[in-house]
């Protein structure tokens, strides 16, 4: 076991900082996205991907955090991609897949367990409902949706252009675009409908588990995003005729954003080896374990470092606050913190 | 709403300060504790009035108001008395309220004169804080009563001439329903006591009934009525530890301010270090917020309303479990070595706030209540 | 970057569960399972019980009875021996001056003093700290003064761990007044038989007697017990202390206290209890970050990549603050009978965990407070 990052880690980390740094906070392009080949980094060369690991990934996901981008490079190239995966032996999730590395087609996953229902009537399929807090999808020509079907769940693969599909569109309060989709009545043919009827959901689950571990590592550089900046800030910023920096509380405060966001970078880490162990169980608990830590973390981190900014720290224009609120988005994607938590309370093994 | 002392109060806060002062010496209770507790000091209690203070004055008693007894518990608390104030004089003024004249008459002076002391015997093994949970029966035989059942961990319970014991004359374990409070006799044939140590130095027994008879007239109140008396009493009880648990952390920070202004390191005292500045502001911060849920404590006991009486004093309970919890870990922290050593009485206060969490409910249980 | 675990390591494991579920004494096990302070008789017999095995010092350098294990072995090795209910070897023996002596003693002194220890024939106990040297260790005031071949030690330590066990104490003195405080120490051994050693109980707060005193009154100290130059006593003193950082054995201490709190939620029907459930799994993900900020210390000990972070500071700052959250909830699971004060003889199911809180209460406080350690991550991050 070792925790340097390796040569081919270390390029792969700088060139996305490079990419960040250069285009400025939050003015990334989906196009580069893939020519630089970082779509399809976690996904298998049978895919078309790179052959990457979910260490590649988390170390994409990292910078683009750390550089506040709020591009859906998570939902769709780690969800979604991931819940197409497994079914790629089936021709349109082939060809949505190829698209999506090549950057020529955004599938935004809207995967939510509850909520779009899909029924055998005498028309045919129908899918109903409605899918909630969809990101990436206002720009989506594609969507992977979930629909409960007989006792399980479905996975449709649906064009964004498909009669009968409603979008209704809104900003996040980090500035990311999301959307609920309206599904009335749609008609719905077989193969739009992935794997089969009502057993997409162990494909869903692990998707999700691949998603939030990326999630941990987007939000890992957001928080060390708001520790420099504070760390910064600390040591340029005088009152009372000197640094802020020599305040031993504001010191300390420092150290305890630090030992916050060192715990969640440790929890990673396990959810990270934990992914290619056998055993679910002890899968799902380290992901869920990464969600509760990176979500507390974040909070904790977000808070204080906008505390330790004063006033400066809640406005707009500064990007503190811009930090604090990604932190708040990423807790609460793919089940907040307070979630994570109740499931693990609930299936606690003695 | 007033807030300022009278002077009748004024006049008790000082004669306890005063005892207090003379007689309440950390050393002197070390040597208490040998025997348990000190027939000297509980004599000196009686003497100033204290154990009639809460009880009627047609029988002997001073009419005591709740704020009396918080002023009693709060001043008394940083001498950590190890003497049964608790069960002779809350909870049996409380119990006593539905006594009867014959009861009150019977009981009330030697209380107040400190001939009688009492013990609270309610809780049972697996009823974690639950006041209905009782499974010790009591049957009726002749005129009175047969008592079979365990209590333990009963406070004071080794030396009380006298235990209030609740027993149940009907119903299954946690009805409602069916529950009676006896002014049991300690030495009364098949009692029998085993003595426990505390950690805050107080004793304690684990108590088996076999078969121990009660006179009808050592019944208080309504057989099989009395849970709405448990009740009340649990919250009067309540009432007065959040009084002795603010006077043990105002004890707590004043003594870790005053280390903060004496120790010396690094060239000057550590006060001067701004994070120990913060802590103690922190710590005074807690103490206000639980001085003020005390306060509230005292005033709604009187309320009618039993569910806003239950939940108020129940939020009181978290309040003083959040604040003595910090405060406590806090002021052992910031002593530094001395904190953890049993010489000095910083670790005593805090032992004592660590026993009074599970004490007539911890605060997760009131959380739970308090959110029914 | 490589996070998977190496399956000769499970192997390694299993190898160690092994040789505790045969050499280790049940009755043992059982004494020191409870929380209360481990015995002198069950120390020793333990150690040598290892060192028949060749096990009794993990982390030493081959050359003086080390084996030679990578650090994460060494972590593991630790962790079964804690689950398992092992007791300690003398830390302060084992893992505070005997790394001193092998990196600052001349060889004359590891040779009278390592092979003894390694076999857990001699207890050793710290005399750093003073009542007005704590956190301030530094301006430390108890005098060494030359005479012929010998010292003469006067003075007082305060907070000497098992120093009533100690055939030996180490202890810092100062031997020069007229220069800055730090340049001023000297690192001594002494014999606690000494005559003028004078050794008294610190009882703490759990009642329990594992902290001493120690009055030094015209104590004659050969000069060749002195470690290293005059003067150069800092500097033992803070390689020392950066090695007690190390080995604090913060996980394998949590993971026990855990394991322990999880048995006994389950018999109380605690487990059942959401609230108290939910504060079961804090705990677990609290642990799940120090086992992982460990390993990956453990696996850059000696590297550069070491400098890059204060992993010390912030493993005892976690460490210490977990123990104390999961030992206020193992007090808090017992409910009403956890105010019970148990004595070590004690049978009962519960006793030690009371006890055990009480005594935790120091360990935010001992081996550099909490405070202290945010002022050194803080450091870390903003420069002096």
């Amino acid at each position: 076991m070792h925790f340097a990052l390796d040569e081919q880690q270390t390029l792969l980390r700088d060139s996305v900082a490079r990419f960040v740094a250069q285009g400025g906070i939050g003015a990334a392009h989906w196009q580069q996205f893939a020519d630089m080949g970082w779509l399809g980094a976690g996904l298998p060369e049978s895919a078309g991907g790179y052959g990457g690991s979910a260490l590649d990934v988390a170390i994409i996901a990292e910078q683009l955090g750390r550089g506040l981008v709020i591009e859906p490079f998570v939902e769709v190239a780690v969800l979604a991609a991931q819940a197409l995966l497994p079914l790629q032996h089936e021709p349109p999730a082939a060809a949505a897949l190829a698209e999506l590395i090549e950057g020529r087609s955004i599938v935004a996953p809207a995967l939510q367990p509850q909520g779009a229902e899909l029924s055998q009537t005498r028309s045919g399929l129908r899918l109903s409902g409605a899918q909630t807090l969809v990101v990436g999808g206002t720009r989506a020509d594609r969507f992977v949706v979930a629909a409960t079907e007989g006792g399980g769940l479905s996975l449709l693969l649906l064009d964004a252009a498909t009669p009968g599909l409603r979008r209704h569109d809104y900003r996040l309060i980090d500035g990311s675009a999301a959307c609920d989709l309206h599904f009335d009545e749609m008609a719905i043919d077989g193969h739009q409908r992935l794997g089969a009827p009502g057993g997409a959901g162990p494909v869903i689950a692990a998707a999700r588990e691949q998603a939030i571990v990326a999630q941990c590592a987007q939000a890992l550089g957001v928080m060390d995003l708001a520790l420099s900046t504070t760390r910064d800030y600390l040591l340029q910023r005088r009152q009372f005729g000197a640094a802020i920096a020599s305040f031993q509380v504001l010191r300390h405060r420092l150290a305890d954003m630090l030992l916050a966001q060192e715990q969640a970078r440790a929890t990673l880490h396990g959810a990270l080896a934990a992914l290619s162990a056998e055993d679910g169980d002890a899968r799902g608990r380290a992901v869920s374990i990464a969600k509760v830590q990176s979500g507390r973390s974040g909070r904790f981190v977000g808070a204080q470092a906008i505390q330790l900014h004063g006033g400066i720290g809640m406005t707009d224009e500064y990007l503190i606050g811009h930090c604090f609120k990604r932190l708040m988005v990423l807790d609460q994607a793919q089940g907040s913190a307070a979630a994570h938590l109740a499931t693990l309370a609930g299936r606690s093994t003695p | 709403m007033n807030f300022a002392l009278d002077d009748d109060q004024r006049m008790l806060k000082d004669s306890v300060e005063r005892l207090v002062a003379r007689d309440g010496g950390f050393e002197q209770r070390r040597l208490h504790m040998a025997d348990g507790w000190s027939r000297t000091l509980w004599a000196r209690y009686a003497e100033i009035g204290l154990l009639a203070l809460p009880y009627p004055s047609t029988h002997g008693g001073l009419n005591g108001t709740a704020v009396d007894t918080l002023l009693v518990f709060e001043t008394l608390a940083r001498a950590l008395p190890l003497e049964p104030l608790l069960p002779t004089m809350v909870i049996g003024a409380a119990a006593l309220r539905e006594a009867s004249e014959e009861q009150l008459a019977r009981w009330v002076p030697p209380i107040a004169a400190g001939e009688l002391t009492l013990a609270w015997a309610h809780g049972e093994a697996g009823s974690r804080y639950r006041l209905h949970d009782v499974s010790c029966r009591a049957r009726r035989e002749g005129a009175g009563w047969v008592l079979d059942g365990d209590k333990p961990l009963v406070v004071h319970g080794d030396s009380a001439d006298r235990l209030l014991v609740s027993a149940r004359v009907s119903g299954e374990r946690c009805d409602r329903d069916g529950i009676a409070l006896f002014m049991l006799d300690a030495n009364a044939l098949g009692v029998a006591r085993r003595g426990v140590r505390l950690h805050d130095g107080r004793r304690a027994a684990d108590i088996v009934l076999e078969g121990v008879y009660v006179p009808a007239s050592d019944v208080i109140g309504e057989p099989g009525k009395a849970l709405p008396l448990i009740e009340r009493i649990a919250q009067h009880a309540i009432a007065a530890l959040a009084a002795e648990a603010v006077g043990l952390m105002q004890a707590l920070l004043d003594t870790t301010v005053d280390y903060l202004k004496t120790r010396q390191q690094f060239g000057g005292p550590i006060g001067r270090f701004q994070a120990l500045q913060h802590r103690a502001a922190e710590m005074l911060i807690a103490l206000e917020q639980a001085r003020s849920m005390a306060l509230y404590a005292a005033l709604m006991l009187d309320e009618p309303d039993d569910a806003e009486r239950a939940k108020a004093l129940s939020a009181v309970k978290v309040q003083i479990g959040q604040s003595a919890r910090f405060i406590g870990q806090q002021a052992i922290q910031l002593h530094g070595g001395i904190g953890v050593t049993d010489e000095y009485v910083v670790g005593h206060w805090f032992k004592r706030l660590t026993v009074m969490e599970s004490e007539f409910g911890d605060t997760d249980h009131h959380l739970a209540e308090f959110s029914r | 970057m490589h996070l998977e675990r190496d399956p000769a390591d499970a192997a390694f494991r299993e190898e160690v569960r092994a040789f505790l579920r045969d050499a280790l004494p049940p009755d043992m096990a059982q004494r020191n399972l409870r929380g209360f302070h481990p015995t002198k008789a069950d120390m020793q017999a333990w150690t040598r019980i290892l060192h028949a095995r060749g096990w009794s010092a993990p982390h030493w350098p081959v050359e003086h009875g080390g084996t030679g294990w990578s650090p994460l072995r060494r972590h593991l090795f630790e962790e079964e021996c804690f689950a398992a209910g092992a007791p300690p070897t003398c830390t302060a023996a084992f893992s505070l001056v005997a790394p001193v002596l092998q990196r600052f003693g001349t060889p004359e002194q590891q040779q009278r003093h390592l092979p003894a220890i390694l076999r857990g024939d001699t207890f050793w106990g710290q005399g750093f700290s003073e009542p007005n040297a704590g956190s301030d260790l530094a301006s430390l005031r108890t005098r060494a003064l030359r005479d012929g071949e010998h010292y003469v030690v006067d003075g007082q330590k305060t907070w000497t761990t098992e120093g009533h066990y100690a055939d030996w104490l180490f202890c810092l003195v100062r031997t020069d007044t007229t220069v800055a405080p730090q340049r001023g120490i000297s690192f001594l051994l002494i014999d606690a038989r000494s005559p003028g050693i004078t050794i008294r109980p610190i009882i703490s707060i759990d009642g329990a007697h594992s902290l001493n005193e120690v009055f030094f009154d015209g104590v004659r100290v050969p000069v060749e017990n002195r470690v290293g130059d005059e003067g150069q006593g800092w500097t033992c003193a803070k390689f020392l202390l950066e090695n007690e950082r190390a080995f604090s054995a913060e996980v394998p201490r949590n993971k026990r206290m855990l394991a322990r709190l999880k048995a006994l939620a389950a018999a109380q029907g605690l487990a059942a209890d959401p609230v108290f459930a939910t504060r079961i799994a804090e705990i677990e993900v609290e642990l799940a970050a120090l086992e992982w900020l460990t390993l990956r210390a453990l696996s850059e000990h000696g590297s550069d990549a070491a400098g890059a972070w204060p992993a010390g500071s912030l493993l005892h700052v976690l460490g210490s603050e977990l123990q104390q959250k999961t030992g206020a909830l193992l007090v808090e699971a017992l409910g009403e009978r956890g105010v019970i004060h148990y004595d070590a003889s004690d049978a009962d199911h519960a006793a030690g965990i009371t006890a055990d809180f009480l005594y935790r209460r120091a360990v935010t406080i001992y081996g550099g407070s909490n405070e202290i350690q945010r002022n050194l991550i803080a450091r870390h991050l903003l420069g002096p």
